[in-house]
């Protein structure tokens, strides 16, 4: 009898360890939950508007730029987590697709630009996102990066003298 | 042709997800001599055709989080709205120069922030 008694209750602790510890894994998995929801939900917040605000603006005035900017301030609200931050990056993408159609709206609507399409820039630029995408398996994308933001450098740089006055 | 590969060219980094709409409008305003708010509307178009694959892709595997796309979106078009009015209104040249501080801006803190990293 003494052994069943025994044999029971190591069963028994055997069961409650385990049922601590999937209890615990539970709340450990809870605990992630509810901060990537709460990281979801500042989004929502007056922040995220004023930021979308902000990159909406950027976007209509200077017709590009939007996307950096509620990357920059939307990515400190979001976490280490990389599935967010990739789901982060998706949305702005999209979020930025819109806003620049409503803007091109604008722009037709305004006559700023016209009806007619040069197929050979849609083109290019289609092509180009899908080489893109594609590339991003083999180019790191940050050596890209540091060459996008060289030409930026560079390009605003002839803009501007241009704007004082220099050929080019 | 030069205009294809320029916008080629300029897709790549956007396909990528570094961004590169900008450097569109530099060739626009710099080699086809557009007006500065011309560019930047043929951007737009440019910028709708190089982010449609990626765009396709992401709906597809579901990382668009449709919710926030939907609030940030109508956030983003508020502010859109006065944006493209301002642009509408301000010489060329102006909008020129602060798109030029803007892009050299965002060159110097792409670069800063590679190296922080």
């Amino acid at each position: 009898m003494g052994i069943y008694k025994h044999t029971a209750i190591h069963i028994y602790n055997s069961r409650k360890g385990l049922e601590l510890q999937v209890e615990k894994e539970n709340f450990r998995d809870q605990k992630e939950n509810i901060k990537t929801k709460k990281e979801r939900t500042e989004l929502f917040s007056p922040k995220g508007r004023l930021t979308a605000f902000a990159a909406g603006l950027c976007c209509g005035l200077l017709g590009t730029g939007g996307g950096t900017v509620l990357i920059l301030f939307l990515s400190e609200m979001i976490g280490k987590n990389g599935e967010e931050k990739k789901r982060l990056f998706a949305t702005c993408a999209a979020v930025i697709l819109s806003v620049s159609v409503f803007c091109y709206g604008m722009y037709l609507s305004f006559g700023r630009v016209g009806w007619g399409i040069d197929w050979r820039g849609i083109v290019g630029a289609l092509l180009g996102g899908i080489s893109g995408a594609f590339l991003l398996k083999k180019m790191p994308a940050k050596l890209l990066g540091r060459i996008f933001s060289a030409l930026l450098i560079v390009g605003g740089g002839l803009m501007l003298y241009r704007s004082a006055g220099g050929k080019g | 042709m030069l205009e294809a590969l320029a916008a080629f060219l300029c897709a790549l980094p956007v396909g990528m997800g570094v961004g590169g709409a900008g450097l569109y409008v530099i060739f626009l305003g710099l080699y086809e001599k557009m007006p500065q708010a011309q560019a930047q509307g043929a951007n737009y178009l440019f910028f709708l055709f190089a982010t449609a694959a990626g765009t396709v892709m992401n709906i597809r595997s579901g990382l668009i989080d449709k919710k926030a796309m939907t609030f940030l979106s109508f956030w983003g078009i508020f502010g859109a709205l006065p944006g493209a009015l301002l642009a509408f209104y301000l010489p060329s040249g102006v909008l020129r120069i602060f798109f030029a501080v803007f892009m050299i801006a965002l060159g110097v803190y792409g670069i800063f922030r590679e190296r922080r990293k």
